[in-house]
């Protein structure tokens, strides 16, 4: 069976992560997404040397690797008029554009939206930027990291007093590409029944603050922050996290938490407190708080967690490990989801690969092919652009392609 | 100009966040969206009191209504036979059936895929659940806490070496949510193409999982983890966080470092620096990280974060505030592009609400209608099914309605 996307065009001029997370998702659902790439290359393919962190595995980067898969490249210097020429001609027969340039470069390229629109007016042109399109720093660079701390990320994570929480990178650019991929999904939606094309932004930081909508929804109606939690104060200490006896952690998680009080008392070895009016009520827990999740810290670290996963599992206690990266990957629930997924990679053989977030039942999402080496695609999409054997390698003389 | 999704109607049958998300999202969007609600409502309605906090405003709660914009609220009593016939009704009419409840949970009740795909081939039935409908956990209750703990993002977030980080609730199911509507959009596009409806299901890991893509692919592709970070001993000081004077915090971002260190240094007001051995190539500031972040530690507390960002802006520097989320909402990048929009409330009045993620520049997103009273419009649409003024009394009487 096809993907949901299956005969639709995309040509993507993207770099780094946010617009190649949003091919690659548009890829996952069966379209058909060239990447153009200039000479030189998306930077991404170098990124661990940037970062300083070691890939080596046999010349491919993860980073790369991760969100370029489903794609196809091409290497056209879009400075030389035939270049151009070639790019357009993409274009007269793509459904969709996708670039995260900042909303300048492409019109000063001569390929902006007006420009693009004209040519093929049913043409979605996609523009994931940092900022957006409109206000006073719709031009200004901007990467994952001033996308998280701008967009108040940073000042949810971490505890209630303390600095701004440190995230791994990458969270907020893979983010805005989902949204991205899916503002696409809606506009070729809406294609179908109005005929047009359109253009179509999103951002770094529109993404984010999506993200966080009910933690801005506060600020917005009440004029006031919900406040940043504090673990050793939780307001109700049974919907709380805990460090066990082997140094893992484990959320429990009661949001009717009268009715699971007497399961914990039980669980944990303390049914003495169960009656404690100090305890038991909603009320009396939250303002006894630090004192229950104090006693429940000594509790936990008495047993490791897999010791207390069973007892929880017998006594009805809603818990989860809080995973690592690493155990997320050994996690059955994922891969009976495929949300990870086994890839036969050509370089590195059987490997395991982030799979999809969504499971359609008659149009399934799939990986069909890794990450294209730079340009590896030109001669074939060249072909399919009816140019000849003879043309390419005139294009080649003239270094419009290498 | 009508939204991407005019004409699409929406039933959903949702409760707390992840589900009401997804539709609120598909109701900016321009779907028709039904709330069908049991008679002791969708219990998101007394959130506020489950977790201890006080909303108070004027009868309404920020949570609710910021998950629930954009629909109607219809109240039916499915375990009367009078009230799944109305239910059935609407269905047959819907395009998109959306629910959060546990995956057996509508299977139970009568109502799972099979059932309803049949009645209606046309339905989009999508199940947004916490572990996906397959694997050893598929029934396992979730909640937000229970996704992000398990998915990752809590063993992302935080210094290296530290407990798990702390994360605002809710986030989890913000992005649950968005990636379910995201899927819905996707399988109408394919409707479009098969003439077919299909089931799909998306869940809090899968989506979760979705947006940690970058941070996963480590441990899949190369067998080991991306370390957490470690502020202090960043292993690229300028693109690193520092605290003002002021306590407030900003970022430096130079993903260029060695084009940019003059600037910093000069800016920084430590010239003397630029040029010293320790300190003047990607590798030597690397390897004296402790100590160059500890220099301008002491720098960055001399000054304001104004003050820093006025000569910031002169010197060429990279930056960006790290915001707190009261901070974002008033942002002026975030308002002119409507990620987060002013919307006149009929009972909170003239209030800022979290806007819209993409900008479609033909088929706008828009706020049309406030959260609904519970069953505010029950009698409306029983109208628009046929039924007459009479039958709605009926209905009434049999208590199969409020």
């Amino acid at each position: 069976m096809a993907g949901p996307l299956d005969g639709v065009k995309v040509v993507e001029i993207t770099m780094f992560q946010q617009g190649p997370v949003a091919g690659m998702r548009l890829g996952d659902l069966g379209a058909d997404v060239i990447k153009v790439e200039p000479k030189t290359g998306d930077p991404g393919r170098g990124m661990m040397r940037i970062v300083g962190a070691d890939t080596g595995l046999k010349g491919r980067n993860y980073y790369f690797e991760s969100n370029n898969r489903n794609k196809r490249s091409i290497v056209l210097d879009l400075r030389t008029e035939k270049g151009l020429g070639i790019f357009l001609k993409l274009i007269d027969r793509a459904d969709v554009f996708l670039t995260n340039m900042s909303i300048e470069a492409p019109q000063r390229m001569g390929i902006g939206p007006e420009a693009l629109l004209k040519r093929n007016p049913r043409l979605i042109y996609t523009h994931a930027s940092g900022w957006g399109r409109k206000g006073p720093d719709a031009n200004e660079l901007s990467f994952d990291y001033t996308g998280i701390a701008r967009s108040g990320t940073m000042m949810m994570c971490g505890e209630r007093g303390g600095p701004p929480g440190t995230l791994i990178p990458g969270i907020g650019d893979e983010h805005g590409g989902l949204m991205c991929a899916w503002a696409v999904t809606a506009a070729l939606y809406a294609r179908e029944r109005t005929g047009k094309g359109q253009l179509v932004d999103t951002s770094l930081m529109g993404s984010l603050i999506a993200l966080h909508g009910v933690n801005f929804a506060a600020p917005g109606v009440l004029g006031q922050e919900f406040p940043r939690l504090l673990r050793s104060e939780a307001g109700n200490p049974i919907y709380n996290h805990y460090k066990c006896k082997d140094d893992k952690w484990i959320v429990i998680a009661h949001l009717q938490p009268d009715r699971y009080w007497p399961n914990v008392c039980k669980a944990m070895g303390i049914e003495e407190l169960e009656r404690d009016p100090k305890f038991s009520t909603i009320e009396a827990r939250h303002d006894n708080g630090k004192e229950l999740v104090s006693i429940l810290d000594k509790q936990f670290a008495t047993k490791t967690r897999d010791e207390w996963m069973k007892i929880f599992k017998k006594e009805n206690v809603i818990h989860t490990p809080i995973q690592s990266a690493s155990e997320v990957f050994q996690d059955p629930q994922a891969l009976a989801n495929d949300y990870i997924v086994p890839v036969d990679h050509p370089v590195w053989g059987k490997i395991k690969m982030l799979g999809f977030p969504w499971a359609f039942h008659e149009t399934p999402a799939s990986v069909k092919r890794e990450a294209p080496e730079l340009g590896q695609h030109t001669e074939e999409i060249l072909l399919e652009l009816d140019y000849s054997w003879d043309d390419i390698a005139n294009l080649k003389s003239e270094e419009v392609i290498p | 100009m009508p939204g991407p999704l005019d004409g699409v109607k929406v039933v959903e049958l949702t409760m707390f966040q992840q589900g009401p998300v997804c539709g609120t999202k598909l109701g900016d969007l321009g779907a028709d969206v039904i709330k069908v609600e049991p008679p002791t409502g969708d219990p998101a309605r007394g959130f506020m009191r489950i977790i201890g906090t006080m909303v108070g405003l004027k009868g309404r709660n920020y949570y609710f209504e910021n998950h629930n914009r954009n629909k109607r609220s219809i109240v039916l009593d499915l375990k009367t036979e009078r009230g799944m016939e109305v239910f059935l009704k609407l269905i047959d009419r819907a395009d998109v059936f959306l629910t959060n409840l546990s995956i057996e949970a509508p299977i139970k009740m009568g109502i799972g895929p099979e059932v309803l795909l049949k009645r209606n081939p046309r339905l989009i039935y999508a199940q947004a659940s916490g572990w996906g409908r397959k694997g050893p956990d598929a029934n396992g209750l979730s909640f937000d806490y229970t996704g992000i703990g398990r998915s990752g993002l809590m063993m992302s977030c935080g210094e290296r070496g530290t407990p798990p980080a702390q994360i605002l609730p809710g986030l989890g199911d913000e992005l649950g949510g968005m990636v379910c509507a995201w899927a819905v959009c996707t399988a109408l596009y394919a409707r479009e193409k098969t003439g077919k409806g299909q089931l799909v299901d998306t869940s809090l890991m899968g989506s979760i999982m979705c947006m940690l893509s970058l941070v996963l692919s480590a441990p899949a592709i190369l067998g080991q983890e991306f370390p957490r970070e470690n502020r202090s001993a960043a292993g690229n000081p300028i693109y690193n966080h520092y605290r003002a004077k002021d306590d407030k915090w900003f970022i430096l971002a130079h993903l260029q470092p060695d084009r940019y260190w003059p600037n910093v240094c000069r800016a920084l007001g430590m010239p003397e620096l630029e040029k010293a051995p320790r300190f003047n190539s990607i590798e030597a500031r690397g390897e004296h990280a402790e100590e160059l972040i500890a220099i301008m530690d002491k720098q960055c507390l001399t000054k304001t974060r104004e003050e820093w960002f006025g000569i910031f802006k002169k010197e060429g520097i990279i930056y960006t505030p790290i915001q707190s989320p009261r901070e974002v909402v008033d942002d002026p990048q975030a308002l002119a592009n409507d990620y987060v929009a002013w919307f006149d409330h009929p009972v909170l009045g003239r209030t800022k609400m979290v806007g819209f993620p993409w900008d479609f520049n033909q088929t706008p997103a828009s706020v049309r209608r406030e959260a609904p009273e519970f069953g505010q419009h029950t009698e409306e649409i029983l109208l628009e099914l046929g039924y007459t003024w009479d039958d709605t009394t009926k209905l009434r009487d049999e208590k199969a309605i409020l």
